[in-house]
């Protein structure tokens, strides 16, 4: 499979620039959905790796601190292997914000293959 | 694992106190399972230069307190659309009053060299422009602080969309080929006559000519350079009318005119420098009613050289608004 990166596009900053734009808000769905199991930081990144979303280790953890303030997420110290973790779980209240953006998820994708199954100019 | 805790430090530094240890045992708890995941990789412990790859490739340690404090913005998205239509529609009412102040400075009070006093006011613009953009900006920071602390909780009031303007489509077309062909032709005929001017003065001048003659006055040496300096601005716009026959989009139209409306200005201030355009070539015309003549030229030339500023600015600011427009809608 061709990777887009390698593609020689006019402006490849551009794409760059609006490739992170459509990955923000989908890698918050990834991270709400991913930890309805609990994770710790480095875990959960793996996880999300081995599904094919890698994620910066600088972008993900200051996020995970930002959603738990935003009360999306919980979080607990404990000790695995020898070693104190954070641990980090959905809330109630992540639960459901992330229903209703999985909601809003499944409708942009529906509408989008339905715009690009139409033939061109229609 | 010395060079962990050295980075862990180096991040410590821009990390809040309050959050501080926090975050930081979480990273550390963190980089400490990947570097252990690497060894187990490798089979055997990790070297310094391993760690620090992986350390590397964590990001600098300022880069990554960055992205554990709070965002901030001096302006926040409530008032930003506020704060930047202040900006816009301000700016041309701070340009008129600049230029009203600095054109009667220079007219009234100034007595030294126009060209100079000009000058000066052009590049005191910027300056002027700098402490406008920095007083709106303080004056909403100070109101974006107030409306962040108040953690106001009224809701907002409800808009009727009925009490929008009404629509007014925008006239933005082309000229008809028609209209260009008669405004080049009278440009045509304009240009002819400026070229006839200096074989016969009455064309210019009309029956003031005679009285001139009469009164035995000179024409100064700076009509001959105001004449040329004429000739070359024509020329340009000759060229501009000429090109603009071709239909389609002219982005270089423009920057041309501005180029001409500076041509103008500066064969104004030459006019205004010069300060003497008839001289004494007979007893007929004495020097004091060559004074007086030659002040009220250089007045009407003051006040010609006010307009075509203003008219400069007016169409420069025209020229860049579409820009900070486009600007604008990329918030």
């Amino acid at each position: 499979m061709t990777n887009p990166l390698d593609l020689d596009t006019p402006e490849p900053q551009l794409f760059d620039s609006l490739r992170l734009e459509l990955r923000r808000g989908c890698l918050i769905v990834a991270v709400l959905a991913q930890l309805r199991a609990e994770h710790y930081g480095y875990t959960l990144r793996k996880a999300l790796a081995d599904e094919g979303l890698a994620i910066e280790e600088s972008t993900l953890y200051p996020l995970l601190r930002r959603l738990e303030t935003q009360g999306l997420l919980t979080s607990q110290w404990r000790e695995e292997d020898k070693r104190n973790k954070r641990f980090y779980r959905l809330s109630e209240q992540g639960e459901t914000t992330l229903t209703l953006l999985l909601a809003e998820w499944n409708a942009i994708n529906d509408s989008l293959h339905k715009i690009l199954n139409h033939p061109k100019g229609e | 694992m010395n060079l962990l805790e050295r980075y862990l430090q180096a991040i410590g530094q821009y990390l809040p106190p309050s959050t501080r240890q926090d975050t930081l045992a979480e990273l550390r708890a963190n980089l400490l399972s990947q570097m252990d995941d690497r060894a187990e990789e490798l089979n055997r412990p990790l070297t310094d230069a391993e760690v620090a790859d992986i350390l590397r490739a964590h990001g600098k340690p300022e880069q990554v307190a960055l992205r554990y404090l709070p965002q901030r913005s001096l302006i926040g998205p409530t008032i930003f659309p506020f704060y930047l239509f202040t900006l816009r529609r301000a700016l041309p009412l701070v340009l008129l009053i600049y230029t009203i102040v600095r054109a009667s400075t220079i007219l009234f009070v100034d007595t030294g060299n126009i060209a100079h006093s000009i000058l000066q006011a052009v590049l005191q613009l910027p300056f002027t422009l700098l402490i406008f953009w920095a007083v709106v900006t303080i004056v909403f920071s100070v109101f974006e602080y107030g409306h962040f602390t108040r953690h106001s909780c009224t809701p907002e009031k409800p808009w009727d969309p009925t009490s929008l303007p009404t629509f007014t489509p925008t006239a933005n077309k082309e000229r008809s080929f028609a209209a260009k062909i008669v405004d080049l032709t009278l440009h045509c005929v304009w240009f002819l006559y400026v070229l006839a001017v200096p074989h016969n003065l009455f064309l210019i001048m009309g029956p003031g000519v005679f009285y001139l003659n009469s009164i035995a006055a000179g024409y100064a040496p700076v009509w001959h350079t105001f004449y040329t300096l004429l000739i070359v601005l024509l020329s340009v716009q000759l060229i501009i009318k000429i090109a603009a026959l071709r239909p389609g989009p002219q982005p270089w139209k423009a920057p041309l005119e501005i180029l001409v409306k500076l041509l103008s200005i500066a064969g104004a201030a030459i006019l205004v420098h010069a300060k003497t355009y008839f001289t004494p070539t007979g007893i007929a015309l004495n020097a004091h009613t060559a004074d007086v003549i030659n002040q009220s030229l250089n007045l009407s030339f003051k006040i010609l050289l006010f307009v075509l500023v203003i008219t400069l600015i007016v169409d420069l600011w025209k020229l860049i608004r579409p820009s900070i427009a486009t600007e604008r809608l990329a918030f």
